[in-house]
Formats: C-alpha cells, structure tokens, sequence
C-alpha cells in the first residue's frame, strides 16, 4: 500500500515536470496517450461500472468538437469559455437521448447508442451552414483573428493532463461513494437494485450524463489542437472502438484499469506503427483478440485475483476454451 | 386498527390470461398474513404488482394510507415496503457485506453515511447467521445461504412491511423452526409480514390471517385453523390427504 502510494506520487512528479526535458513530438503523444485514457475511463462509468455497453459514445467527443470549433469560428468566442458550454452540452445530450435509450439492455443498447453516433455524424455532416459539413470547419487559431492564443504542443501536453485527472477523481469517488454502489449494483441484478430502493433511472441517466460530459470536454481540447476538424474524424466508430477495447483490456469496473489500458495500447500501436508497416493494423487486432478471449476482465482484475486469491485466471480461461 | 397495506380489487392481465382478479387484501399493522395456493394461483404477481415491479391493469395499491399503485420499485421501498425474491437475486460480484450495505445505504431508513452501512450490515449479518461470511463474495454462497442473505438485505432496508416470497422452500425442518422463530422476532419488532407459502407448517404456526389464493382470484380467508379445515381450500390445493392427516393429528 505504502508501495503504491510512493510510486504514484513519483509518476505523478514526473508527469507534471516532464514537458521540461521532453521533446514536443513525445508531449504530442503523450497528451494524445492522456485524452484516450480519458475517454476510457469516461466510457467505463457507463460501461464498465454501470453494465451499458455504449458503443457511441464518439457523439459525445465529436459534440463536444465541433461546439468549440462553431463557437470560435462562427462567433468568435474564445476557447475558456466555449469549453464548459462543450461540457454542457455532452451532458444534456447524454440525457436526453439517455432517458428513452437507457431503457434498453445490453445489446439493444449498444446498436442504439451506435446509431445515435453514426446519425449525429450524418446530422453535422448535411449542416454545412453552421458546422462547414464534409469541407471541414477551422478554427481562428493564429494571426489576428485568433481568439485565444493557441496553447502549443506543451499547453496542451497540460490540457489532456488535467482532464485526465479530473477523470480518474470522479472514478475514484465512485469506487467510495453510494452512486458507486448503485451502479454497480444495477450492473449486477438491475431488478434486485430496483427492490433494494434504488432509482435505477435516475442513475443510469446520471452515469450516461457523466460519461458524455467528460468525453466532450477531452473532444473540444482536441478540436482546439486539431484546429481544422471534420465529422468523419470526430464521430469516428474507428475512436469507439479504441476507448471500449482500452477499457475492457485494461480492467472495466475498476479505477486505473481504463488508464493502464489506454497507454498499454497506445504505445502498443505505436511501436507496431514503427516496427511492421504493413501489418501494425491486423497484428494490433489480433492482439486485441487474444487478450479479450483470455483475459476478459481485465488486466487490473486479472492482477487483483491472482494477487489475492492466488487465482491465474488465465489458466482457467485457457482450460475453458480447450486451447 | 392501523392498515399497513390495503389493495382494493386489484387485477392484472397479460393479453388473455388473467393472472390476478379483483383482489382486496387487508394487512393490519403487526400482523402476519400468509398466502397460499396451487402454483399459478398469482401469487408472486400480487407481490410484483403491489411492489412496482408490474402495473396492475385495474384496482389500487394503498400503502400506509398512501396511494402507490403503478409507484416504480424504489417508491414503494421509499413507502417502507420491502420484498424477497423467490430465486434469490445477490449481487454476485459484491461480497456479503456489501450486498446487505446496499439495503442500508438506499433504504427507507439510510444510516447516514457509507462507512454506517457498511456498519450496520454486520449487526444484520449476525441476526441471519451469515457474520462468518461477511467478506466472501455473494456469487460464491449456497443456496441456503444465498436465501438468508436475500433475508438480510431487506432487514436492512429497515421495512415498515416486508413480503417474504417463499423463504422456507428448500429448508430442513430444522432450519424451517429457526426461520419461523426470525419472523416471530420480526414482528414483535413492529414489522408487518406478508408470507407467500407452500411449507403449512410454518404458515399454521406464523400466521394471523391466512388468505387463499386460485387462479387469481382469493378463494378463502380466515384464521389457519378454519383454512386448513375448509372444503374449498383441501379441494383446491391441500389435499384429502393431508386433511386426513392434519385431523388425525389433532
């Protein structure tokens, strides 16, 4: 325990100080590293916690973009305070479509929300008035109709930082607090949580709404780095993917297994990208493949039960499947 | 004398099959109702529709004076009522001591804090029996286990009235007059009891008012001793035999 805590402390000491002596390209990736690890973890509180596999939670980032982007292009706002408005909207969006879409299970609910996603994209893509549609929308980001001075590969190095943080607090007091415990125990007996007088609705809605407001704040930092953004990029299935299989190999339901799996298959598919130019996709898929089949819950639960109970669910995955 | 729940012609249908027709039920504060009937009698329906978990189709649900028909699941808890499955429903991955927590923590009587339930789950844990298996994880228990923990959860809650939906299915004699002599001590704590029964036993020696139920409808009701000598209820569901047997005995 005290292990831990010195070295979080030291991680923590060196993610903070590292844009000093680290080059802009390794910031870039870093903070590309940190915005992933914050949709995941933003993914697992509706996902991994809650028992909804949203397989559209894209909507969200893309929302949260192109709020900004239109904010700052078309009404020349600045990018401090178009951000909450980015967070506002993620949520009342989550909500609202949250309430009738919550009220289905599993797989229902995952083609749903995909079909929010992809819809959405449509939506801004035959908008072009207001959202510049497929051409793309550019944000004001130098010269003198730049609103805001555009922060750098180290402001935003910070940026995806903070978020990523202010993410794994808010898993942090879930994993200590009674909303904690109601959406695990909808995940668990979704009817015996009903009888033990929790609101099922009301959290599940709180869940989704908490989900879509962090997904859309790390979309509008992005937009803002991105400066030129379109809707085939922001409401990529190809970004839902990533979050869900971060968070699921990584450890879903728990706090820092969304984390450990998004910079895990980050500087995976980094070094793949380096190594086998031709093959990086499909031997990333594959990985992604295996680890799923053997290690379905995750590594921080895998390393948490053999830890505990001497348990090497790998074994018993392995022996499950006859491999 | 105080009613704790009164239903007033209560019906639900699904499509043509009408599982529950037109039934009034009177549960008098502190008091012990058992319901008996074949299977498919409706008695689980009456649990769910009174709970929330179904709407009825006609009649109305008064609990404590106040209106809950078509009240979801957890504004009815919120009333003080509180009910078991019948196939008991743990939360599988959460240990014991959480699963019973739960109750305290989302209850009509929350205990104030997070860290309370969890105390508080233990004092609960011990009344049930079940302190030696507050850390294990509920998915691991037996099944007899599993129904006391499923018990222990509603106490928890701290329930004004509390169905019990066939707790004794399963039990040794033994077990059976350990569960007979918890609800009695439910009662004499002010706690109003709803028991859905086929162990006779247990509903003969619990029992204020016991009501039969048959497709759907309430056949009888009256004291255990006038059901279980009643024509209609033998014919309906005890069985010559076990008249035959219940009158030799006495």
């Amino acid at each position: 325990m005290v292990l831990a805590v010195i070295v979080g402390v030291a991680l923590l000491a060196y993610v903070v100080a590292a844009p000093v002596f680290l080059l802009e390209s390794f910031q870039r990736t870093l903070g590309g590293v940190f915005m992933f690890a914050t949709l995941a973890l933003a993914w697992d509180i509706i996902g991994g916690w809650t028992g909804y596999p949203s397989f559209g939670n894209v909507v969200f980032f893309g929302l949260g973009g192109y709020t900004v982007a239109v904010l700052m292009a078309r009404a020349g706002w600045s990018f401090w305070p178009a951000l909450p408005i980015a967070a506002v909207v993620g949520a009342v969006f989550a909500v609202v479509i949250g309430l009738p879409i919550l009220r289905l299970r599993g797989h229902y609910f995952a083609i749903a929300t995909l079909g929010v996603a992809e819809g959405t994209r449509e939506l801004v893509l035959n908008w072009p008035s207001l959202t510049g549609g497929g051409a793309g929308i550019t944000i004001p980001a130098v010269g003198t109709e730049a609103t805001t001075s555009y922060p750098g590969n180290t402001g935003f190095y910070y940026l995806f930082l903070a978020l990523m943080a202010i993410s794994l607090f808010v898993l942090w007091q879930l994993s200590r607090s009674r909303f904690g415990y109601a959406l695990r125990a909808i995940n668990q007996d979704e009817d015996a949580a009903a009888a033990m007088g929790i609101d099922t609705t009301r959290a599940k809605v709180a869940a989704f709404g908490l989900s879509g407001l962090l997904t859309a704040c790390a979309g509008a930092i992005y937009a803002f780095q991105q400066v030129t953004i379109y809707p085939q990029r922001l409401f990529s299935v190809d970004i839902t993917v990533l979050m869900v299989v971060m968070a699921v190999i990584g450890g879903s339901g728990t706090v820092i297994g969304p984390l450990l799996g998004a910079v895990g298959l980050q500087f995976l598919s980094e070094y793949l990208r380096e190594t086998f130019l031709d093959w990086n996709l499909f031997i990333f898929g594959a990985i992604i493949v295996v680890a799923v089949v053997l290690l379905p819950q995750g590594v921080v639960s895998f390393t948490r039960d053999a830890w505990q109970n001497r348990r090497i669910a790998l074994l018993d995955n392995i022996r499950r499947y006859r491999l | 004398m105080t009613l704790v729940l009164e239903t007033r012609d209560l019906s639900r249908r699904f499509g043509g099959l009408t599982a529950l027709s037109g039934v009034s039920l009177e549960v008098e504060e502190g008091s012990i109702v058992g319901i008996i009937g074949p299977n498919g009698a409706g008695k689980t329906t009456l649990i769910n529709v009174v709970t929330g978990f179904l709407r009825p189709s006609s009649g109305r649900v008064i609990v404590d004076g106040h209106d809950a028909t078509g009240a979801k699941p957890w504004e009815v808890v919120r009333m003080g009522v509180a009910r078991t499955f019948q196939v008991a429903k743990p939360f599988r991955d959460l240990t014991v001591r959480e699963n019973v927590a739960i109750g305290s923590m989302f209850g009509p009587r929350y205990a104030g804090s997070f860290r309370a339930s969890l105390d508080r789950a233990d004092q609960v844990l011990d009344r049930v029996g079940l302190e030696g298996k507050a850390g294990t994880r509920a998915g691991d228990l037996t099944v007899a286990e599993a129904k006391r923990l499923e018990l222990a959860r509603t106490l928890a809650m701290g329930p004004r009235l509390l169905f019990l939906d066939e707790v004794m299915a399963g039990l040794r004699p033994q077990e059976i007059d350990q569960a007979i002599e918890l609800i009695r001590g439910l009662r004499s704590e002010g706690i109003s009891i709803v028991a859905i029964e086929h162990v006779m036993k247990a509903i003969l020696a619990i029992s204020d008012l016991v009501v039969v139920l048959h497709q759907g409808s309430e056949l009888a009701k009256g004291t255990p001793d006038e059901m279980a000598s009643d024509e209609r209820v033998i014919s309906a569901y005890l069985g010559e035999r076990y008249a035959r047997r219940a009158k030799g005995a006495s």
